[in-house]
């Protein structure tokens, strides 16, 4: 039932234009026009399908009474939980175990598990006893069974997103900055090993941060040695590592080494960005998608076919309308006031928005591909369905505000 | 609380710039140029498009040589398999399915295609074959479309030439290679024909054509896209060259040649006919005792004997000596000069015989060295230079053909005492037997010096001419008197001088017999044992017609004689030419006096050759046997029984149990009867037959009747019923 002074129609009304868009650009995606010769795959009207299913699914969910809902979270993730396992046991697509198929409709347990494990999470680390230790072990234990899971399937580029998620809960959940920034350094430290300047910098940071928060010289220590041994090991361990291996690395660092290999993706979607110029090649027009250039391209890779029948204008309305809809959601999570609701909002809102800047980034260039799709935007159906329905658990939460926990 | 969000819109507002300045970077200042054309897309790539080398026809349009393109065809195996999964059959059942196609519409066994396909047994692509026509490359594709069958994978793959009258000719239509790609293009697997010796190099420009280019754009799958808008530019196909050989006159020559090889055991022989009125070159032809044991294409590569091989002419020279003297009337007809042995200086000439004291007629009749040494003092080095020189001898004929030489004229100052006597009876000077018989042309047709010419026309395939050649006087060398007067001289030779076993009672024939020691090579000596044996004649007499020189090279002892050897052969190609059906120098009823010849073994021959020989022999004869055959199984009177011209005779044609020449014969009419009518326009096409149709349904009746000779362009009437 919708609240009308509290529905957030904003929210809403961006979510239908992102999903619009998404369709609009799918069906250039998924049709080849070459001459007057068009042909179609029927990719399109899937998606418009799954569109109009996935709004009535978030209707009901209005409509569901709240208690049900907060009941029936954690039923449904260990049933998800036992999916994923089941799943392992499917014949293999692409090398991997990722979906079940009913009849034309291929389901894949990993994308309702983010939904189900932020919500997890949420619930149980926004309890107001436990220790910032507690929150943060919990946590960890309740993303890491999904997580591991989904490795073996094997799909590593998913589970990036659950640790996203998590910090962004952590952080909602009221843990020290500090506490966060431990656990990511040794990450950032080897990242940074590669050029010494940046890691004195990087350290001399970290010190002083830590510092300045008045930790134990216990912690200060150990996070000390963990990074400093991170970047003394990083060298051995590269010049260990044989040719190909390097190589490998380095193509995933910079694609263009390999331009027919592991780089050919990266080029040709920056190709296409760059040939639409400032106002694109017109909509159905593009070369590279027409003559199958770019790979993926109405999934991973669409937001190329964007850049490259609508230009810099084109791409810079998409970029617009997720910035307003990222906007949007940061200005409503500061008005959920029941802490679970929070926490859960923080990390939808951090789930989505890593997805969009990996697969924008990776359209442009500037990270690694990594097969994470654009929300709302890229073909398929269990993405589409999962994604909507994050920002309809937020457009319920919102509706339901005011009300006792 | 609050710092919380802040920190998270702080992060968004900073990865929303950093985007918005690389997209406004890449897209609108570009600075890696991705809007140009430097990566690989879109960009239409260009395909050489072949030009037909153009063919080679006789005087009478009769092919002697064409082109033929082969295609290689490869099938890629993982889309047979899509299709057999498609239609859910076997793959082996799909193999055979496309193995039958290949059977249906090439001359490949289906067996063998299956036996391809099953190849390793992967799904990889596999070539089938890479001498597909480009006939039976569009049947495939015709079917494969029909049955939406991919992964047919076509590519030009060779042009080969094709020898329609096999060796005739061989060595002046020349060989022809294979050069790899032309400067335009990067790909090394174009290739092009390139003409190496003969007509196919010194016309080899017109003959070429030039290439064209197609663009074309492929996907990233790099399969071509019907990209619209693109340019192509077609590929000029070479012109046809018309020669002004006459394949009738070329057979009669070389049949005689190869005879005279055997018979005078010779090394080389050679012989060129020719028109004196015009300076056509109706047959050339050269052979080496070798040629038969070789294969037709390094024949054809070897030197064009007529027009390479320098030789002394020896008595042949004689008359062109007199020629002078007649002209400037320094001698008088019944002048007498002295015979046997004259000494000059160190050297004595001699005779063979001594005829005491002899006229010009005699002296040119019975071949005498002094004598004409004689009548050459009187003429003397300077006009006997200039007149050698006008004739053309000591250079270049300007046929344009590729390999000819100039022979060997030494120039006046480096003439010694004895030149001018060795010059006047054909030694211390070499010629080819071009240079030979077309100075004999300017005899025969009172004094016109013409410039022999070789080919008659460029066409096109339409038979529009591009360059049509005439005849061109080049200069005149000589006035008519003198030069009649030489003929009736010459006319004695056959009639009762050196020549005498030449005399027909039909035909009055000029010419001169000569017989020449070879020099030894590298020193100014003479082999004793090596001769060159020529003659060199014309018929009629009172108006020649015809010019012929024939040459033996090193013809075995005893036969060395002019009179021995080349004249006996130029007996034989006279005969063959007078009796050439439509020959109109002789009228026909005279040649009807001639009514008991040989009957020539035409076994094994196509119904078209053994056509062409009859009527060479002017033989009536029908025809028995079912109207698909081409072949002669059989005949009556068998060969070598004597027979009378007016008696017909029959042949008996039937199906051929040997080698089939699948290559089509575009000179002779297909039998179209019995089939439909697309079919038959199909291979009227293949053909290049026009069909006028009559009815419909199955072909019953064509008016060009099969193993007809057509010309490409030649239209048919056929009459169709259901």
């Amino acid at each position: 039932m919708i609240n009308r002074k509290k529905f957030d129609f904003t929210l809403a009304a961006l979510l239908l234009l992102l999903i619009l868009l998404g369709c609009i650009a799918i069906f250039s995606a998924s049709s080849s026009k070459i001459g007057d010769n068009i042909t179609s795959m029927n990719t399109w009207w899937k998606q418009i399908v799954f569109a109009i299913f996935v709004i009535g699914i978030i209707v009901g969910l209005l409509r569901l009474p709240m208690p049900i809902f907060d009941l029936a979270i954690l039923p449904l993730y260990i049933l998800n939980l036992l999916a994923l396992v089941i799943v392992l046991f499917t014949p293999a697509v692409n090398g991997s175990h990722r979906w079940f198929a009913f009849g034309g409709i291929n389901l894949q347990p990993s994308e309702t598990a983010k939904l189900l494990t932020i919500l997890m999470v949420s619930r149980i680390i926004a309890k107001e006893h436990l220790t910032e230790f507690k929150q943060i072990l919990y946590g960890f234990g309740i993303v890491i069974m999904p997580v591991l899971l989904i490795v073996i399937e094997p799909d590593f580029g998913t589970t990036m997103v659950y640790w996203i998620a998590l910090l962004a809960m952590l952080l909602a959940a009221d843990v020290p900055l500090f506490y966060v920034l431990l656990i990511i350094s040794p990450v950032v430290s080897i990242v940074l090993s590669m050029y010494w300047l940046a890691v004195i910098i990087w350290i001399l940071i970290l010190i002083f941060l830590l510092i300045r928060f008045r930790l134990s010289w216990v912690a200060i220590t150990i996070a000390s040695i963990v990074n400093i041994f991170t970047v003394l090991i990083m060298p051995v361990f590269w010049n260990g590592l044989k040719d190909y291996q390097q190589n490998r690395i380095l193509t995933f660092i910079d694609p263009t080494r390999d331009p027919l290999g592991a780089g050919y993706q990266i080029i040709q979607a920056k190709i296409a960005i760059g040939s639409g110029a400032t106002i694109g090649k017109g909509w159905m027009e593009g070369t590279q998608k027409n003559m199958n250039f770019l790979p993926e391209h109405h999934t991973d890779f669409i937001f190329s076919v964007v850049g490259e029948e609508f230009g810099f204008i084109g791409s810079m309305f998409l970029l617009l309308v997720f910035f307003a809809f990222f906007w949007r959601l940061t200005v409503v999570i500061g008005e959920l006031k029941v802490r679970d609701r929070k926490i859960a909002a923080a990390g939808i809102f951090a789930y989505l928005m890593f997805q969009t800047f990996i697969n924008v980034g990776m359209n442009i260039g500037m990270v690694p591909a990594t097969g994470i799709p654009l929300p709302f935007i890229s073909y398929g159906g269990s993405n589409l369905v999962i994604n909507s329905l994050a920002v309809g658990v937020i457009l319920k939460y919102l509706n339901e505000r005011g009300f006792m926990k | 609380m609050k710092s919380r969000y802040h920190f998270l819109v702080f992060f968004l507002g900073f990865v929303s710039i950093v985007w918005v300045v690389y997209l406004f970077s890449v897209q609108v200042l570009d600075p890696l140029q991705l809007s140009g054309s430097k990566f690989r897309r879109y960009i239409p790539s260009k395909e050489m498009l072949i030009p037909t080398r153009g063919a080679i026809y006789d005087f009478n349009g009769n092919m002697l040589v064409s082109s033929i393109s082969f295609y290689q065809v490869d099938i890629d195996r993982g889309e047979i398999h899509k299709w057999a999964e498609r239609n859910k059959m076997s793959l082996d059942s799909a193999y055979e399915e496309v193995a039958k196609l290949f059977g249906k519409y090439t001359s490949l066994e289906t067996s063998f295609v299956l036996g391809r396909l099953h190849l390793g047994k992967k799904l990889s692509s596999v070539q089938i074959s890479n001498k597909i026509k480009e006939s039976e490359l569009d049947g495939l594709i015709r079917e494969f479309d029909k049955r939406k069958i991919n992964g047919l994978l076509h590519n030009f793959s060779s042009m080969r030439r094709l020898y329609s009258q096999d060796r005739l000719a061989a060595r002046v239509l020349g060989a022809v290679k294979e050069v790899s790609a032309d400067e335009n293009s990067n790909t090394n697997s174009i290739y092009k024909l390139s003409g190496m010796c003969g007509i196919e190099a010194s016309f080899d420009k017109e003959l070429a054509g030039s290439y064209g280019w197609r663009e074309i754009v492929r996907d990233a799958n790099n399969e071509r896209v019907p990209y619209p808008n693109l340019k192509e530019k077609k590929p000029v196909n070479g012109y046809n060259v018309w020669l002004t050989i006459d394949s009738r006159v070329q057979e009669i020559v070389e049949q005689a040649l190869v005879n005279g090889l055997d018979a005078y055991g010779a090394k080389n022989a050679a012989a060129v006919v020719m028109d004196p009125n015009s300076g056509k070159i109706l047959a050339m032809s050269g052979v080496s005792a070798d040629d038969r044991d070789l294969d037709p294409n390094i024949v054809r590569s070897r030197p064009n004997i007529p027009i390479s091989f320098m030789f002394e002419p020896g008595s042949t020279m004689k008359p062109i000596t007199m020629l002078p003297a007649l002209e400037q009337k320094l001698i008088s007809s019944n002048e007498l000069f002295p015979s046997g042995t004259y000494q000059v200086g160190r050297r004595r000439i001699s005779d063979t015989h001594n005829y005491g004291m002899i006229n010009p007629r005699q002296i040119i009749a019975k071949s005498s060295n002094v004598g004409i040494a004689k009548i050459a003092e009187r003429v003397g080095s300077k006009r006997l230079y200039e007149k050698l020189i006008s004739l053309g001898f000591g250079q270049k004929t300007g046929l344009h053909m590729f390999g000819e030489s100039s022979g060997i004229l030494a120039k006046l100052d480096n003439w010694d005492g004895y030149s001018l006597h060795s010059i006047s009876f054909g030694q211390a000077i070499s010629v080819t037997a071009v240079q030979l018989a077309n100075a004999y042309c300017a005899v025969a047709n009172g004094g016109k010096l013409m410039k022999p010419y070789l080919v008659d026309s460029f066409r096109e395939d339409n038979g529009q001419i591009i360059e049509q050649f005439e005849p061109t006087v080049l200069q005149q060398v000589s006035t008519k008197a003198a030069t009649d007067t030489l003929r009736s001289y010459l006319q004695s030779v056959v009639d009762d001088g050196t020549a005498r076993n030449l005399k027909m009672s039909f035909i009055s024939i000029g010419g001169k017999t000569g017989t020449a020691q070879k020099k030894l090579e590298g020193s100014h000596g003479y082999a004793g044992d090596k001769y060159t044996s020529v003659f060199v004649g014309f018929f009629p007499v009172e108006k020649p017609e015809v010019v012929i020189c024939v040459l033996y090279d090193e013809p075995a002892g005893g036969l060395h004689y002019g009179s021995m050897s080349a004249a006996p052969t130029f007996k034989k190609i006279v005969e063959g030419i007078l009796f050439m059906p439509n020959c109109k120098i002789l009228p026909f009823n005279e040649r009807l006096m001639q009514n008991s010849l040989q009957m020539p073994d035409l076994k094994g021959q196509t119904i078209f050759r053994a056509e062409q020989i009859l009527n060479q022999y002017g033989f009536l004869y029908k025809i028995e046997g079912p109207d698909s055959a081409s072949v002669v199984i059989d005949q009556f009177p068998k060969p070598g029984v004597s027979v009378d011209r007016n008696h017909p005779i029959t042949v008996k044609i039937g199906k051929s149990h040997g080698k089939q020449l699948s290559v089509v014969n575009s000179g002779t009419m297909p039998d179209l009867k019995g089939l439909t009518l697309r079919k038959a326009l199909q291979i009227a096409g293949q053909y290049k037959v026009n069909l006028v149709i009559d009815g419909s349904g199955k072909v019953r009746k064509q008016s060009i009747l099969p193993g007809s000779r057509i010309v490409p362009g030649a239209s048919c009437t056929v009459e169709a019923t259901l």
